[in-house]
């Protein structure tokens, strides 16, 4: 099959996007689904009022701090329960359920006990990335090398040099995948105690949008949220080629 | 005999620990958002049998299933079709990974204010959290069909439908039900989601009026009904998964 040039490709997916857009909105034929003009519109004057990009950054200094508390967190714990068998199969049912738990049902808990302040949101985000990174370091530190495992013990190599310079190397392609999807989650979940719990930020204010309905307003918020969402996942991948290029896939 | 006895107790000692500790810990300093897991064990039955916990349990389950049928049906057809045709492909990649990028707590809002809080609504939220990872998925797995299998499959004159079904997707089955398994836990956290904000109805629905009206036992029986759905259902689906496709798993080592 013929080849798409670059130009020719975007072309196709803007055009594409718009005809599908309008046959949507033709579909649900309800008249609160709006053109996609009108909500372009509407997203051209959300990005030049100064208090989005204030929902915006703060929305992202919470997830940020969620990821980093959780990751940070889920390390410590990882390489404790990972270094001994025991400790794997003894966590093992525990964080199986814990990670099922879908995360927002912890909302009215936190709302009860803290309130819905910026903190929830945080105290949240970093508990669902501290649940989900955990496996992966658990996972890497399982699938070390044997013979190195053998060799390090051979050489009478101290604990900590054993974790350091082996364990966490051999972890390293594998962690980078789970710290893209934990990004990810750290988004959403802030984004999702905003809508839920109302913790300020994006997801606040596209529930109010909601509330009000205000649909152009709905769509450019959700606009800005894929675009975000797109932004980290491809920062991670990108860092991700650059450090481990010796990885054929990402 | 002896061999089977440690493993139970090497997998089991953590969790009982941690219950006890919680059971004394809150025994000893009552919080009134922690009450104790005996006291939360004990009220389960009387909530149950309150109708509303029941029904709301009823219409959860109804939203989650419909929702997550079509939602992956659509999603499978749709990908093994996108999947197939490389200029298809190319221009619909991009579209359908904007859409999965955006958190799928935000579809929620977006649905309500189209199809407002109805049941059906619920349903298409669940349904459309679930089309586009699904979609995605088997998009990729049915084009990384191997190129030999697929000159093969021409080799022998294969049509357009018999070498969907007999090369791309059997050799697919493994991503794409990785895909599946990964959306059960996106549709419970929609259908959750989707039941909070507004609707009144289902589990999402009792935990946040519970919470409100400071009933703290009977919320935490719902945080916990709502953990048990979504292990029943992963674990249900992971067992599923091998038998339908055993040699993915054995070949990736998770077995």
């Amino acid at each position: 099959m013929k080849q798409l040039s670059k130009t020719q490709r975007l072309v196709a997916i803007a055009v594409l996007s718009f005809l599908l857009w309008e046959l949507a909105a033709l579909v649900v034929r309800s008249n609160s689904f709006p053109h996609s003009w009108s909500v372009l519109g509407n997203f051209a004057s959300l990005i030049t009022e100064v208090s989005f990009w204030k929902d915006l950054t703060l929305t992202l200094w919470i997830s940020l701090l969620g990821f980093l508390i959780g990751t940070a967190s889920a390390l410590a714990i990882g390489i404790c329960i990972g270094l001994s068998r025991d400790a794997e199969l003894a966590s093992r049912a525990t964080l199986n359920f814990v990670r099922v738990i879908p995360s927002v049902v912890m909302l009215p808990l936190l709302i009860a006990s803290i309130g819905s302040s910026a903190r929830t949101a945080v105290i949240l985000s970093a508990f669902v990335v501290t649940f989900t990174f955990v496996t992966y370091v658990v996972r890497g530190i399982a699938d070390t090398e044997k013979q190195l495992i053998e060799a390090s013990k051979l050489m009478q190599l101290p604990r900590m040099v054993q974790v350091l310079f082996l364990y966490l190397p051999s972890t390293v392609s594998l962690l980078g995948t789970g710290m893209r999807l934990c990004a990810s989650r750290a988004f959403g979940t802030v984004v999702a105690a905003g809508i839920v719990a109302g913790t300020p930020g994006l997801g606040s204010r596209l529930y109010l949008a909601q509330a009000n309905a205000d649909t152009n307003r709905v769509f450019s918020y959700v606009f800005v949220m894929g675009i975000t969402g797109v932004l980290i996942y491809s920062s991670f991948t990108i860092v991700e080629k650059r450090l481990f290029k010796w990885k054929v896939s990402v | 005999m002896k061999r089977a006895l440690t493993l139970i107790v090497k997998f089991t000692w953590f969790p009982i620990l941690f219950v006890s500790l919680w059971e004394v810990t809150t025994r000893i300093a009552a919080n009134p958002f922690f009450p104790a897991p005996s006291k939360i064990v004990a009220a389960t039955g009387d909530v149950y049998t309150k109708e509303w916990l029941s029904q709301s349990l009823v219409t959860s389950l109804f939203t989650l299933f419909a929702g997550y049928l079509i939602g992956s049906i659509a999603g499978l057809i749709l990908g093994a079709i996108l999947g197939s045709y490389q200029m298809l492909r190319e221009i619909f990649t991009p579209i359908t990974n904007f859409i999965r990028s955006i958190p799928s707590a935000a579809k929620v809002p977006v649905i309500i204010a189209l199809f407002g809080i109805g049941l059906s609504s619920r349903v298409t939220t669940v349904a459309v959290a679930v089309l586009f990872p699904v979609l995605l998925t088997t998009l990729r797995a049915v084009a990384n069909t191997d190129p030999n299998m697929l000159d093969y499959s021409k080799l022998a004159r294969f049509g357009y439908f018999r070498s969907l079904f007999q090369v791309r997707i059997p050799a697919a089955t493994g991503e794409i039900l990785a895909g599946l398994q990964a959306s059960i836990q996106i549709a419970v956290l929609v259908m959750v989601i989707s039941e909070m904000i507004g609707s009144g109805k289902g589990l999402g629905a009792f935990v946040i009026r519970a919470q409100s009206t400071y009933m703290i036992t009977d919320m935490w029986v719902g945080i916990l009904t709502l953990g048990i759905i979504g292990l029943l259902l992963t674990e249900g689906f992971r067992l599923l998964e091998r038998k339908v496709a055993p040699w993915y798993f054995t070949s990736k080592g998770l077995q």
